[in-house]
């Protein structure tokens, strides 16, 4: 193997002299691999004792492979004594390809430094074998011989050796900055067009004529080494500058601080993937700083000079060129600030920019909105009155900064700077009072889904009913029971047939009949802390922040599924206590019918009606019956029948009678209140017609009713008869 | 799914022994070189060829292993070692526990030549022989049975001496992509030879190896798509049929059934595709074969499956024929059998027809998968 490369130059020894284990391992893997031409393998130790193995290697590559890999391929790999990092692999062949991805920029072109690996070595050290590490490198060299070891998310040129990063805003105006400054005493720099802190650079941005893919071929270290990559428009950019300070000269005087800050370069470069493409594939952003001033270039040139702290030009004096071209630079890389897009891309999911509107910034609220903010999803309306107070800390993803203002306010600030764009707009209101005001309406028409987590039934009760022909957005109501370990997410589809108040009633019927969730809304008194309790929804007793956090984890989740998937959804998830294991609930929403009596509208859910018909001709030839149980709202006019429970055991069932009994009835329906916290409430009877009767109410019937309406009428509550019959169900009910 | 052929090309010493085996998991094998015994003469391990047969061929639903086609290119030592034995002779409905106790191979068609029908094959084609006789016989006697599984029968070339069997034979310049019953839109076979000049009673029989069949298998990937993938099989034809292919295809501007990315370098890296033999009295090698080598295609394959080649006068294999197919291809691109992975014990040459055409296979199992999957030595007092 012939190569006369600086950085392999060393006494040649045999692998049994290696003193750097790794480099004896390396050696031994080299021999035993079926693919490494050993024969053709020579060790050697450079004098700063690094220990170098030169070896043919046989690579799988396709027939007709790209990037000019060849079959056989000849490479070196460099152990250092310190063993904190991979061995260094160069590609040895003097034609080998510069500037292909996964190659690292070195001060020379040739050999070619490849990056065989991106796992960090202090993971990987202590299980990593050198056999293992010879597959790295055959793994580079057949990828790229197929064009696949670049993925899509990761930059086309070689990477280098950065000192450090330049945060780039989205969108970036390269013409738009002047300063570089650095962030406290990182190695971070922010664009600004003012300087900021300690030190900072003047920075002069180019936009580079194209270049194409793999045109940055090793380090450079002065300006004069990327002469011959940055032109513009046909310039390079050494003369390029040299020309700006000299015309610019009288301009830049007269900014004294500007003309003493250190300068940086700054390139913005089209990079085409073939020399014959007409568009650019990507941009490089590349950085240059450097430890010179134009005064400090001014002096080397002999066209400035101080006095008396002040800066004078020299007459018929010029900056000189070689000043120029030997200005020592560094390179930066960009790193793409934290946004929208980045914030999606790192959280691998698609960029959703649709608007949507979150009521209430409450506890669940806060850290659901927090998330959907990290991850890049969606912009926002929220809606919330309350202000922030210290108890609220436990919960809330706002600190101590924001107590004592409004939650919608501060959470949309906090979103925004981070950010650094408008992503939410806050609306410090109630969303009641502010429900039919033109600006509001107009938001909830044009979002994607309206995410209630106000906790407040009232609100979830407008938004199910009070729009629905002038907005058609999807409703969503996510809340937390009394404990706080378990998430309800009841959701409208996307065509809002399964309407949020529907659901709602079918979540308490359900926690009915699904035993294990009868303490679903079990409220302790004891745990209230100050506030009077106004549903069942409210949160401000003390739950955990473990459980608050867990929970909205799943319920950001949830929203984002049911956001792109449009299903109804009747959900809740219980973590359990000891075990912390997730279990979920799910119910098929059902569907349910209409029946108007004057003013009001009845809602019956036709499962109910199926429970009865069936309950009905079990029972056939004999009449039947039961108690009907559901909700009403007075305010709208609307009553909503979700469940029944049948008749006692005490009941007598005869061809032509029917009277309910009450044996045990009582303890079951004050159970059914318990469970649903008094959510759902008796709405009246129910019995059924033998076959081949009507369903019009007989005498019995009608005194039955009045019987029914004296009693209830009196409290103010509305009351039902049902009759149900062979084909259909007849609804008695006196407004 | 990625839609890819394979070609294996076991070690089997001076020998050959492949397997095509295509994406619809239809199976070609030309010649067999089945070895009893752990190592050869020199201490290499034997390779276990008909493990690995039984691993790559389909069963058939009586769960009997087969393969769709057997080509014999003739019937020499070197080309049908191990077939008794190994491959199940007769009629498929008598196939008895026996056989698959001794996972006996069915043949679903048989390619053979004229030859195999004189008395003075070598002992180990003598069962193959029976059964072309067999399946032959068939062919005359209930045609249609003789178009089922494991009893068709193709005779590749002819002379007008053999006048039995008409309708049996394909024919130097027929293109072929039925067999075992099915069309392949994947492959296709051009016969070169042999030829009806080598067929000649009193000739043939004084050179099997001019007999062999020679041909190019052309691969696709797709139906009705492009061509991808060239290989010549030529079993142990020398330079004189080689001249023949070259001229014959030429004349008949069949230029392209000239082309290859995969060539099985004939009688096992012998001088005879350059010249005659001894080397010393020939050395030159002829223009037609070296025309021939220049039809390849970008980074084609020479593979010689054969022993190890030192720089000595043995031949085959041939030191100084591998130079010369390393001076057409490249070292990287010229493979010995008996060296693959490790000399010691070799294992298949496995190449992969994918879109970017043929790719030689180098993957280096890790140890412990190796370990599992192949039965522990020995434990214990």
């Amino acid at each position: 193997m012939n190569y006369s490369y600086p950085i392999i130059e060393g006494a040649e020894i045999q692998p049994a002299e290696f003193k750097i284990a790794r480099a004896k391992n390396l050696a031994f893997a080299i021999q035993q691999h079926s693919y490494c031409l050993d024969e053709r393998m020579v060790c050697k130790r450079r004098a700063d004792g690094c220990e170098v193995i030169l070896v043919t290697l046989d690579i799988e590559i396709p027939q007709n492979p790209l990037n000019g890999i060849q079959v056989y391929e000849d490479i070196a790999i460099i152990c250092s004594e310190n063993d904190n990092a991979f061995p260094e692999v160069y590609a040895l062949r003097e034609d080998f390809e510069g500037g292909l991805p996964h190659t690292y920029l070195s001060p020379f072109e040739h050999p070619v430094a490849l990056c065989v690996t991106e796992q960090s070595f202090t993971e990987a050290k202590h299980r990593l074998t050198e056999f293992e590490f010879l597959g790295y490198i055959f793994r580079w060299f057949s990828l790229t011989s197929e064009g696949k070891l670049h993925q899509e998310d990761q930059p086309l040129e070689p990477f280098f050796f950065s000192k450090g990063y330049v945060l780039l805003t989205n969108p970036y105006d390269p013409e738009k900055y002047t300063h570089l400054n650095r962030i406290g005493e990182s190695n971070l720099f922010e664009l600004s067009t003012e300087p900021d802190g300690q030190s900072p650079f003047h920075m002069f941005g180019f936009k580079s004529d194209p270049q194409t893919h793999g045109f940055i071929r090793c380090q450079p270290k002065i300006l004069s080494d990327i002469a011959g990559i940055f032109k513009i428009e046909g310039t390079s950019f050494p003369i390029f500058l040299h020309r700006i300070l000299n015309v610019r000269l009288k301009e830049f005087l007269q900014n004294q601080k500007l003309v003493k800050d250190k300068l940086a370069f700054h390139g913005l470069i089209p990079v085409k993937r073939h020399v014959d493409d007409v568009e650019p594939s990507s941009w490089e952003y590349l950085f240059f700083l450097t430890n010179q001033s134009i005064l400090d270039l001014g002096e080397k040139s002999g066209c400035l000079f101080q006095k008396d702290g002040a800066i004078v030009p020299i007459i018929n004096k010029e900056f000189d060129l070689e000043v120029i071209n030997n200005i020592p630079i560094e390179l930066y890389s960009s790193m793409l600030d934290f946004n929208p897009s980045t914030s999606a891309l790192f959280n691998n999911i698609e960029k959703n920019d649709n608007p949507f509107i979150l009521i209430g910034a409450g506890a669940l609220g806060s850290q659901v909105f927090d998330q959907f903010v990290r991850m890049g999803f969606g912009t926002w309306t929220i809606i919330d009155h309350d202000n922030l107070y210290p108890h609220n800390l436990a919960k809330h993803t706002l600190d101590r900064k924001s107590v004592g203002y409004n939650k919608a306010i501060k959470v949309s600030e906090k979103a925004n700077e981070l950010h650094r764009m408008e992503i939410a707009k806050p609306i410090n209101s109630d969303f009641l009072t502010i429900k039919e005001d033109d600006s509001v309406i107009a938001k909830l028409k044009d979002a994607k889904a309206i995410i209630d987590m106000s906790t407040s039934i009232a609100v979830a009760r407008t938004l199910a009913r009070d729009y629905n022909e002038a907005i058609k957005t999807p409703r969503i109501s996510s809340f937390l029971n009394p404990d706080g370990t378990d998430l309800v997410v009841l959701a409208e589809d996307k065509h809002r047939k399964f309407r949020l108040d529907f659901l709602e009633m079918q979540y308490y019927r359900c926690l009915f009949q699904e035993e294990s969730l009868h303490d679903h809304l079990k409220y302790d008194d004891s745990l209230k802390v100050r506030y009077n309790r106004n549903s069942c929804r409210e949160i401000t007793n003390r739950i955990n922040q473990t459980d608050v956090a867990l929970n909205a984890s799943i319920c950001t989740k949830a929203l984002k599924s049911i956001i792109e998937n449009g299903k109804p959804t009747i959900s809740i998830w219980r973590a359990d206590k000891t075990t912390f294991e997730v279990r979920k609930y799910s119910f098929e929403p059902t569907r349910w019918i209409r029946k108007d009596v004057g003013q009001w509208k009845m809602y019956f859910d036709l499962w109910l009606l199926d429970r009865m018909k069936s309950f009905r001709y079990s029972k056939l030839p004999n009449e039947t019956g039961g108690i009907l149980i559901g909700s009403y709202d007075f305010q709208r006019k609307v009553i909503y029948v979700c469940d029944s429970l049948f008749a006692p055991p005490d009941s007598i069932e005869d061809k032509s009678t029917f009277e309910r009994g009450v044996e045990g009835l009582l303890d079951e329906y004050n159970e059914y209140l318990k469970v649903v916290d008094n959510q759902l409430c008796y709405l009246g009877e129910w019995h059924s017609h033998p076959q081949g009767y009507s369903t019009n109410p007989s005498t019995y019937d009608f005194k039955l009713y009045e019987y029914l309406y004296n009693k209830m009428s009196r409290q103010g509550s509305p009351v039902l008869m049902g009759i149900l019959g062979d084909n259909d169900c007849t609804i008695i009910f006196k407004p | 799914m990625t839609q890819k052929h394979i070609i294996k090309y076991y070690p089997v010493d001076n020998a050959d022994n492949t397997l095509i085996k295509l994406s619809d998991d239809s199976t070609i094998q030309i010649d067999c070189q089945i070895r009893d015994g752990e190592e050869n003469s020199s201490g290499v391990k034997i390779y276990d060829v008909k493990k690995d047969l039984l691993k790559e061929l389909k069963k058939d639903s009586n769960k009997n292993p087969f393969v769709d086609l057997f080509v014999l290119s003739h019937p020499h030592k070197d080309h049908c070692l191990g077939f008794e034995n190994n491959y199940y002779c007769g009629d498929p409905a008598d196939y008895s526990d026996d056989n698959r106790k001794k996972d006996e191979i069915i043949i679903g068609e048989l390619w053979v030549t004229q030859q195999i029908f004189l008395h003075d094959v070598c002992q180990h084609a003598i069962l193959i022989r029976k059964e072309a006789k067999r399946r032959r016989q068939l062919f005359e006697d209930d045609p249609k049975k003789a178009d089922t599984y494991g009893n068709r029968m193709r005779i590749i070339g002819y002379n007008d001496q053999d006048k039995t069997v008409e309708g049996l034979h394909y024919a130097p310049s027929d293109i072929v992509n039925k067999f075992n019953g099915k069309v392949s839109d994947y492959i296709e076979f051009f016969i070169h030879a042999p030829f009806k000049s080598d067929l000649v009673i009193g000739k043939a029989e004084k050179d099997h190896n001019s007999t062999s069949i020679v041909f190019q298998a052309s691969f696709r990937l797709t139906k009705g798509g492009s061509i991808k993938t060239r290989a010549f099989f030529g079993g142990d034809a020398d330079h004189y049929i080689w001249e023949k292919v070259l001229r014959i295809s030429e004349s008949n501007n069949n230029q392209d059934k000239l082309k290859w990315d995969i060539f099985l370098s004939p009688h096992h890296c012998s001088w005879s595709f350059f010249n005659d033999r001894p080397y010393k009295n020939n050395s030159t090698p002829k223009d037609y074969a070296l025309e021939l080598l220049d039809y390849k295609q970008g980074n084609a394959y020479v593979v010689a499956s054969c022993l190890k080649i030192e720089d000595d006068d043995n031949n085959p294999p041939h030191h100084q024929a591998k130079e010369q197919y390393v001076k057409k291809v490249g070292a990287g691109y010229f493979r010995n059998t008996a060296i693959n992975k490790s000399s010691k014990a070799p294992e298949p040459l496995e190449f992969i027809i994918e879109d970017d055409g043929i790719k030689l296979t180098k993957v280096e199992s890790a140890a412990a998968i190796g370990i599992i999957s192949s039965s522990a030595p020995r434990a214990g007092r």
